[in-house]
């Protein structure tokens, strides 16, 4: 059975090692806690379709390996991606610390518009936490991130966290500020969409076009 | 008797999944104990000669991959890190999770990439000896895969890449449908498969075969395990028509009868004829091209 949908975005999951993030991804598609987690190598990925502000979009997920050596590997899929869940672990200041580095590449590599929401994940951890809320929604704000913490393991704020950033790339196709149809605009219209899009622009080439003589 | 013990020993750390087939695996091993005792008996006689041919090594010998091993290797400068200390422990408990032997085991230390857990894992489990294992995984690190694990994994890298060039070569189609505006996609399909030599992506024993071959004839063996998965399957992944599809093809090609059958897939001449011949100047030609075309990409 086909898919249909309105939009296709191609996500990014980024943040070092053992931060949660194909166990967020998990969580998202499957509902559940992923109890016997492997590390990942290199680049996995997974979809789901959701319902945002009433257009049908798909999520196209790429969860990508944190080891600090893998990243010259994983980097090859940056490019494109319209949104990144940058994760850290709120019980790792080191995770925390390396933000800045994940950001600068998910920007430069992937585009500098991207959207990006910082997710703390294993809030359910909230007795071995290192890092505040308070600091990191100053990291977020300062780098113009929104931001969430998320439980992998509960699934607080992990809907939320796709959503949240889904709905935000929405909002910049309304505005206009992203054209879906710019290659690497990491968007892609499905059938439904493009009907939309492409009939205005059909009206406008029957108009009769102002004539330089 | 003996055999038999370490190979049921072996499998039987492993818990089953609910939907286990107990009969297939029954009549599998029913068959293939057959196979693996003549093979020991085969392998007592080549290793007391002190022979260097492949085929199978059994449960029971495979400890004594360590006597193809040159007697001292260079040893590891010790310098600890905490930061190594960090990578190494954020990973123990994603070792093997679901082997119970792994729950609290810890792993020889050297300078640690992901992936050399799997490695490292399994071969603790198979000689049960950490000595024994970090010898065969210097072997592996230094001298059968130089590179595959240091920090610019560029060993890794360059069989990729030759791994594209020879499909390029021996399966045009296949490589007509990656090139086709997926520049970067064989990472993301083999990466895995070199990484952790197949383990945890084939069945266990079609592992050990391969690995068998990885101990005693060095790296080739990766490019043919490889090449012979996607000829096998070539309509099928050409059915593929995205990105995902493909990615969605490459990870089911690595199970089934196919695979699962270790005996057929590295005796009877798959292993060695399928993927036609792979001749040793091919393969070493190739990196030299690879290798200055990653640089180039710095």
């Amino acid at each position: 059975m086909a898919e249909t949908y309105d939009f296709l975005f191609k996500f990014l999951v980024i943040g070092s090692a053992g931060t949660g993030k194909s166990c967020l991804l998990h969580q998202f598609i499957e509902n559940k806690f992923k109890q016997d987690s492997n590390h990942t190598i290199g680049v996995e990925f997974g979809s789901r379709v959701v319902t945002v502000g009433g257009k049908t979009v798909k999520l196209q997920i790429w969860d990508t390996a944190g080891q600090e050596r893998f990243r010259s590997v994983t980097r090859s899929y940056y490019r494109g991606a319209a949104g990144a869940l940058l994760v850290y672990d709120i019980t790792s200041r080191e995770t925390y610390n390396s933000l800045a580095a994940w950001l600068t590449d998910a920007r430069t590599l992937a585009s500098p518009n991207i959207v990006v929401i910082l997710c703390g994940n294993k809030k359910d951890l909230d007795p071995e936490r290192e890092v505040t809320f308070l600091e990191a929604s100053r990291f977020a704000q300062e780098n113009e991130l929104m931001f969430l913490e998320t439980s992998a393991l509960t699934g607080e704020n992990v809907e939320e966290a796709f959503l949240k950033c889904a709905r935000t790339i929405l909002n910049k196709i309304d505005s206009g500020e992203l054209d879906p149809e710019r290659t690497g605009s990491g968007v892609q219209c499905g059938d439904a969409s493009l009907r939309q899009l492409r009939q205005p622009r059909s009206a406008q080439a029957v108009a009769p076009q102002p004539c330089g003589c | 008797m003996e055999l038999a013990e370490c190979a049921q020993a072996a499998r039987a750390r492993v818990p089953r999944p609910e939907d286990f087939d107990y009969a297939a695996y029954e009549e599998f091993f029913s068959l293939y104990l057959v196979i693996f005792t003549k093979r020991a008996i085969k392998w007592a006689k080549l290793l007391k000669g002190g022979g260097g041919i492949r085929r199978s090594v059994t449960v029971g010998l495979r400890p004594r991959w360590t006597k193809s091993l040159d007697t001292t290797t260079n040893c590891f400068k010790g310098e600890s890190s905490p930061s190594l200390e960090e990578a190494i422990r954020t990973d123990l408990n994603r070792t093997f999770p679901d082997n119970v032997r792994f729950r609290k085991t810890a792993e020889p230390c050297v300078g640690y990439c992901q992936g050399m857990n799997y490695i490292a894992g399994y071969l603790i489990l198979i000689t049960k000896s950490e000595e024994e294992s970090f010898w065969l995984l210097d072997a592996l690190v230094g001298r059968i895969l130089p590179n595959y694990y240091s920090p610019a994994m560029l060993g890794l890298k360059t069989d990729q890449e030759v791994l594209a060039e020879l499909v390029r070569m021996k399966l045009p189609a296949v490589a007509a449908l990656m090139d086709d505006g997926h520049g970067v996609l064989w990472t993301l399909l083999v990466s895995g498969w070199f990484n952790c030599l197949f383990m945890d992506i084939l069945p266990v024993e079609t592992v050990l075969r391969i690995w068998d071959c990885l101990f005693n004839e060095g790296s080739k063996i990766i490019f043919r395990v490889a090449l012979t998965l996607i000829k096998q399957h070539q309509a099928f992944i050409l059915e593929a028509s995205s990105v995902p599809d493909i990615c969605d093809k490459f990870k089911q090609i690595t199970k089934g009868d196919f695979v699962t059958e270790c005996h057929t897939f590295m005796q009877n001449c798959k292993i060695f004829s399928e993927p036609g011949s792979l001749s040793m100047t091919t393969i070493t030609r190739l990196p030299e091209n690879s290798r200055a075309a990653l640089l180039a990409q710095g």
